[in-house]
């Protein structure tokens, strides 16, 4: 089995108890009827999942719209949900299956970043370092190296694209990764492995 | 750095692409209007499902509760079987088919006698036919019911008593 990175430390899974004790209030609230309890729900976990879904689109458009229909749905079915996963499992699941169907529909098109990358990349560790170790990298303007992640993310299948995008970029731990998934974490740590490699090749320029 | 850690670190600067502030909380307004509109497409027989499938995981029944909502179904269909194939008491019978009235047999004395004319056989009528003389001057057509014993009570049949002088001579027999 290939030697993969545990994920950074941030940012971590919103799953503790005291988070879970939350959710399932509000669920609980909503459940009875309460459609306001929803709310909360959307305004802690969009965030997520919108690097979730961006990272599979590539386009904002497309995750505005995707996160809109996710929410929906959710909503919809919220009292199907019987609190046996927790929601952050239960609604990245509906995200990643979701996503994974549009984009099996999707007809290839350009994609559309986003036109701001936000200035704290300058001072993140993992940039300065790179930028230490990599002239590509340095010399890069960050919007072409933004473009050329882009375009390296969408190279790959949407399987490969999902658990890259949950571990490396989310920073998920496997047995998440393969509940929200449903399957086992050795298959996780096997499409990490080769969606990997083929990373390496498409971005051989930006790694020494 | 190996190769494999700054691809790692190269993939963790997606984090940075975020939408632009304050777009979450638009982002929850237009959840709500998502949620409206798809209310207002949202067929008749939709909706209907939707609540019938709440009422259903609202009861926590499990998995027995697909098969008591098949079985509810199935019943139902039944008796709507039943009630579409059985007439309805309060409906009225439909209406028999008038019977065509058998044309009046014109019998005049000039005309031939023919053996069909007296043949009866083929009548199905209970109704007692006129007693008309058509010139067979000892001929006289006489319900078999006024001979009780001789003719069952359902089939009416007609007798003769005297032959006909005009047939003796070409010697036809008559045999009811």
């Amino acid at each position: 089995m290939p030697d993969t990175p545990e994920p950074p430390a941030t940012p971590e899974p919103p799953a503790e108890n005291e988070s879970r004790r939350e959710d399932d209030a509000l669920i609980a609230r909503t459940q009875a009827g309460e459609v306001g309890a929803f709310d909360p729900l959307i305004i802690k976990y969009s965030p997520r999942l919108y690097g979730l879904v961006y990272n599979m689109t590539s386009n904002h458009d497309d995750t505005h719209d995707m996160l809109q229909d996710v929410w929906s749905k959710a909503f919809r079915s919220i009292n199907s949900f019987r609190g046996k996963s927790s929601f952050y499992t239960w609604i990245h699941s509906i995200a990643v299956n979701m996503t994974i169907n549009f984009l099996k529909k999707r007809a290839r098109r350009a994609h559309q970043s986003l036109d701001d990358i936000d200035s704290g990349l300058h001072q993140d560790k993992d940039f300065v370092e790179l930028a230490a170790t990599s002239t590509p990298v340095r010399e890069a303007n960050l919007n072409e190296l933004q473009k050329r992640l882009n375009d390296a993310m969408q190279r790959l299948s949407e399987e490969h694209r999902t658990v890259v995008t949950m571990f490396d970029i989310q920073g998920m731990p496997h047995a998440d990764i393969a509940k929200i998934l449903s399957i086992s974490e050795g298959t996780v740590r096997s499409r990490l492995f080769y969606a990997h490699r083929q990373l390496q090749n498409f971005l051989s320029e930006f790694l020494s | 750095m190996t190769e494999e850690q700054q691809l790692s670190a190269l993939l963790r600067l997606k984090r940075y692409e975020q939408p632009p502030a304050g777009y979450f909380e638009r982002l929850v307004q237009d959840v709500h209007r998502r949620q409206r509109a798809e209310l207002l497409r949202q067929p008749l027989w939709k909706l209907a499902l939707e609540r019938v499938q709440t009422m259903f995981s609202a009861h926590s029944m499990g998995s027995v509760s697909y098969a008591g909502a098949m079985a509810v179904v199935a019943i139902a269909g039944v008796l709507a079987l039943n009630l579409v194939g059985s007439p309805s008491r309060d409906t009225p019978a439909p209406l028999a088919r008038p019977v065509a009235s058998p044309a009046p047999v014109e019998l005049r004395a000039d005309a031939p006698v023919s053996p069909r004319l007296l043949s009866l056989h083929d009548s199905q009528f209970a109704v007692e036919p006129p007693m008309i003389d058509h010139g067979l001057n000892n001929a006289r057509l006489v319900p078999a019911s006024i001979f009780p014993g001789n003719a069952p009570a359902h089939q009416p049949r007609y007798v003769i008593d005297n032959r006909p002088q005009s047939v003796e001579a070409t010697n036809v027999s008559f045999s009811f």
